[in-house]
C-alpha cells in the first residue's frame, strides 16, 4: 500500500496532480471522444440515426399497406404537397411513406449483411492466418478468385440462381463481401502474430483461443469495423443498382432502386419520383462513408493527440 | 523480371479455374434447363429432352463441369442459347464498347482526380480543399445509376445540349463516360490528397525547399513523383472495376455492350454465354491487375531494384 502511494506521488509529480492520469481511459470511450471532435462524422451520425429512426417507426408513421402498397389511382403523380410530403407515383401511392419503408429494407440488407460477412470473412482470414501454409493458400485462392468476378456480375448470376427476394438478395451480396474481411483479418492476424507480446504468451503456454480472444481479435477490430462501415455504404449502392434492374426486390415492395427504375419512363413530367429516393440513396451511403471516414481518423493511433 | 511475370501467368490459371467452377455451380442451381429455354415453353417434352440430352444436360453436375473446362480449352465455349452462334464472337461484338468507356472513364477520373488531390494538399484546409474533399466523399456516395438519371434530365430533357441514349456521335459519350468516371474521380483526388500531404511533410521535400527551391518545382519534381505511386497502384484495380460494372451504365444509356450482354444472358439463363464472358472479364481483371503490378515495378526504383538483384 505504501509503496503504490509513492508511486501515486512520483506519478503526480511527473504528470500533475490530476487524478485522471491514472485511470485508464476506456478504449471505446477514447475512441468516441476523437469521433465527436470530427464534426463530418458527428453528421454522418446524426443522418443515420434520423434514417434508423424513421426505419424503425415506419410502420407507426405511415402505414406500410394502405400508404406504401396500396393503390390510389385518383391521387396519382402529385407533386409534393402537406398531404403528401414527396408527392405520390404513378400508382397514387405516397412517396414519402414508400422512401421510409424502404430505407427498412436497404439498412437492414445492408447492416445485416455486412455483419454475416465480417464473421464468415473474419473467420477465413483469421484460419488463413493463423494456420498458413496449405490452408492459407487455398483460401486466398479462392478469394482471389471471388474477387476477380466482378461483384455486379457474381450477385446478378446468384440472384439469377436463387430467385428475387429479400432473403435471396442478402445471401448474394453477402456472399459477394466476405473477401474484403478476410483480406484484412488475415493481414492483421498476421502482422500481430509475428509481434513480440504473442511470441511472450505463446512462450509461457497462452493456448491459441486465449491468443486469439485476447490479442488478435483487439487488434484486428478497428479496420474490420472501419471496412464494415465503408461497407454498408456500398451494399446500400448496391441493392439498389440491382433493383434498378429488376434483379432485387421485387415489384410492389418499395425498394428505392426499383422505385426509381418505375419512375424513370416519366421522369420528365415528374421529376420528384426521381429525386426523393435517390437522394435517400445517397444521403445513407453518404452517412455511412463520413462514419467510416471518422472511424478511421479515431482508430488510427497515429493520429492520437 | 521475366520469371516474375510468368509466376503471375501461372498463377492465373487456378483462379481462372476456380472461377469458372464457382459461376458455373451457382448457374447449375438457376432453375429451368436449356432445353426449356431454347425451344420455349411451348416445345414438346420429348424435343426438349433430346436437346437436353445433346447438349449433355442429362449428365451429373461435375461430368457436365468437366467436359465444359476441356471444351474451353480447346478454344470452345460453347453456343449462346439465344441465336446459336458461338459465345465468344457474342462477347468480341459487345467487349469494344464496354473497353472503350472504361478507358475514357479512367482517363476522365484520372485527369480530374489527380491534379484536383494534388491542388487540395498543396493548399490543405482552404476554401478549395475544403470544396474538394466534401465533393470527393458525395460523389463516392452517389450511385452511378442515379446520376445519369439525373443528368438525363438536365442535360438532355431540359436543355436538349445532349443525346440520352446510344452511341453515334462523339457527343454521345459525354454522359455515359462522365458518370461512370465520378465515383473512381473521387476515390483518385482523395488518394491523391493523402498521399501528396504525407510527401510534402518529408525531410527531402523540407531540404530542397531550404536550398530555396522554387515551389513549383518542389511540388512539380520532387514531391509529385513518390505521391503518385499508391494512386498508380490503384489505377489498374479501378479500370478492372469499371470495366466488369459496366451493367448500369449501359442499361441507363441504352448502350449494346458487355454488361448489356451479360444482363441479358442472365435473365435468359444462358448459361454458356454468362460463363463465357465471366471467364473473360475475369482473365481481363487478373491481366490488367498483373500489369498494373509490373508498371509499378518499372516506376518506382525501390522496387525495380528488388527485382534486378534476384
Amino acid at each position: 500500500m505504501n509503496n503504490l502511494n509513492l508511486s501515486k506521488e512520483i506519478m503526480a509529480e511527473y504528470f500533475g496532480d490530476d487524478e485522471q492520469n491514472f485511470k485508464k481511459r476506456s478504449q471505446i470511450g477514447e475512441i468516441w471522444r476523437r469521433m465527436r471532435k470530427n464534426k463530418t462524422a458527428v453528421l454522418g451520425l446524426v443522418i443515420i440515426a434520423i434514417f434508423a429512426f424513421l426505419a424503425i417507426f415506419a410502420g407507426i408513421i405511415c402505414d406500410y399497406d394502405s400508404m406504401a402498397i396500396h393503390q390510389n389511382i385518383a391521387e396519382r403523380l402529385q407533386g409534393p404537397s402537406a398531404a403528401h410530403w414527396f408527392g405520390t407515383d404513378t400508382y397514387g401511392r405516397d412517396v414519402f411513406a414508400r422512401v421510409i419503408h424502404g430505407g427498412r429494407i436497404s439498412l437492414s440488407v445492408g447492416f445485416i449483411s455486412v455483419s454475416i460477412s465480417a464473421l464468415f470473412g473474419g473467420l477465413l482470414g483469421a484460419t488463413a492466418g493463423l494456420y498458413g501454409g496449405k490452408v492459407d493458400n487455398l483460401i486466398m485462392r479462392f478469394m482471389d478468385a471471388v474477387v476477380s468476378i466482378p461483384s455486379m456480375l457474381l450477385t446478378l448470376a446468384l440472384v439469377a440462381a436463387l430467385g428475387h427476394g429479400i432473403r435471396n438478395l442478402l445471401i448474394a451480396i453477402t456472399i459477394g463481401q466476405i473477401p474484403a474481411f478476410t483480406r484484412i483479418v488475415r493481414a492483421s492476424v498476421l502482422s500481430v502474430s509475428s509481434q513480440e507480446f504473442v511470441e511472450s504468451a505463446r512462450s509461457y503456454g497462452t493456448s491459441t483461443f486465449r491468443i486469439i480472444y485476447r490479442h488478435i481479435i483487439p487488434n484486428a477490430i478497428g479496420p474490420i469495423i472501419v471496412q464494415a462501415t465503408m461497407s454498408i455504404a456500398g451494399t446500400i449502392l448496391q441493392i439498389s443498382g440491382l433493383s434498378f434492374l429488376g434483379m432485387g426486390i421485387e415489384a410492389p415492395a418499395p425498394e428505392w432502386g426499383s422505385m426509381l427504375s418505375e419512375a424513370r419512363p416519366i421522369m420528365r413530367s415528374s421529376p420528384h419520383l426521381v429525386m426523393f429516393p435517390g437522394m435517400a440513396i445517397v444521403l445513407a451511403a453518404l452517412a455511412m462513408n463520413l462514419i467510416g471516414d471518422g472511424l478511421r481518423d479515431a482508430l488510427d493511433p497515429k493520429l492520437k493527440d | 523480371m521475366s520469371r516474375y511475370v510468368l509466376k503471375r501467368l501461372l498463377m492465373m490459371i487456378p483462379i481462372i479455374l476456380i472461377v469458372s467452377f464457382i459461376v458455373f455451380s451457382i448457374l447449375s442451381l438457376t432453375p429451368g434447363n436449356p432445353g426449356q429455354i431454347i425451344l420455349g415453353a411451348t416445345a414438346e417434352k420429348e424435343d426438349v429432352d433430346a436437346l437436353n440430352h445433346e447438349l449433355g444436360y442429362d449428365r451429373p453436375f461435375l461430368e457436365r463441369y468437366i467436359n465444359y473446362i476441356s471444351d474451353a480449352l480447346h478454344g470452345d465455349f460453347g453456343l449462346s442459347y439465344s441465336n446459336r452462334r458461338p459465345v465468344f464472337e457474342e462477347i468480341f461484338n459487345a467487349f469494344p464498347i464496354s473497353l472503350k468507356l472504361s478507358l475514357l472513364a479512367i482517363i476522365t477520373a484520372v485527369v480530374l482526380g489527380i491534379p484536383l488531390g494534388v491542388l487540395s494538399a498543396v493548399k490543405q484546409y482552404s476554401i478549395v480543399d475544403n470544396i474538394c474533399t466534401v465533393l470527393a466523399m458525395v460523389f463516392a456516395s452517389v450511385p452511378g445509376f442515379w446520376l445519369s438519371l439525373m443528368l438525363i434530365l438536365l442535360f438532355s430533357l431540359k436543355l436538349e445540349w445532349l443525346p440520352s441514349h446510344g452511341m453515334d456521335t462523339p457527343l454521345h459519350y459525354i454522359l455515359p463516360v462522365f458518370t461512370m468516371s465520378v465515383s473512381s474521380a473521387a476515390s483518385f483526388m482523395r488518394l491523391t490528397r493523402t498521399s501528396m500531404l504525407e510527401t510534402i511533410r518529408q525531410d527531402y521535400v523540407r531540404t530542397a525547399r531550404s536550398k530555396g527551391v522554387p515551389e513549383k518545382v518542389v511540388i512539380s519534381r520532387y514531391a509529385l513523383k513518390n505521391a503518385l505511386l499508391p494512386v498508380i497502384t490503384v489505377i489498374g484495380s479501378y479500370f478492372g472495376i469499371l470495366l466488369g460494372g459496366t451493367v448500369l451504365t449501359e442499361s441507363v444509356f441504352a448502350l449494346p455492350g458487355l454488361g448489356t450482354v451479360i444482363l441479358q444472358a442472365i435473365r435468359m439463363k444462358n448459361v454458356p454465354m454468362v460463363m463465357g464472358a465471366t471467364i473473360f472479364l475475369a482473365s481481363m481483371f487478373s491481366i490488367i491487375i498483373l500489369v498494373t503490378d509490373i508498371v509499378c515495378a518499372f516506376v518506382d526504383p525501390r522496387v525495380r531494384a528488388m527485382y534486378s538483384k534476384k
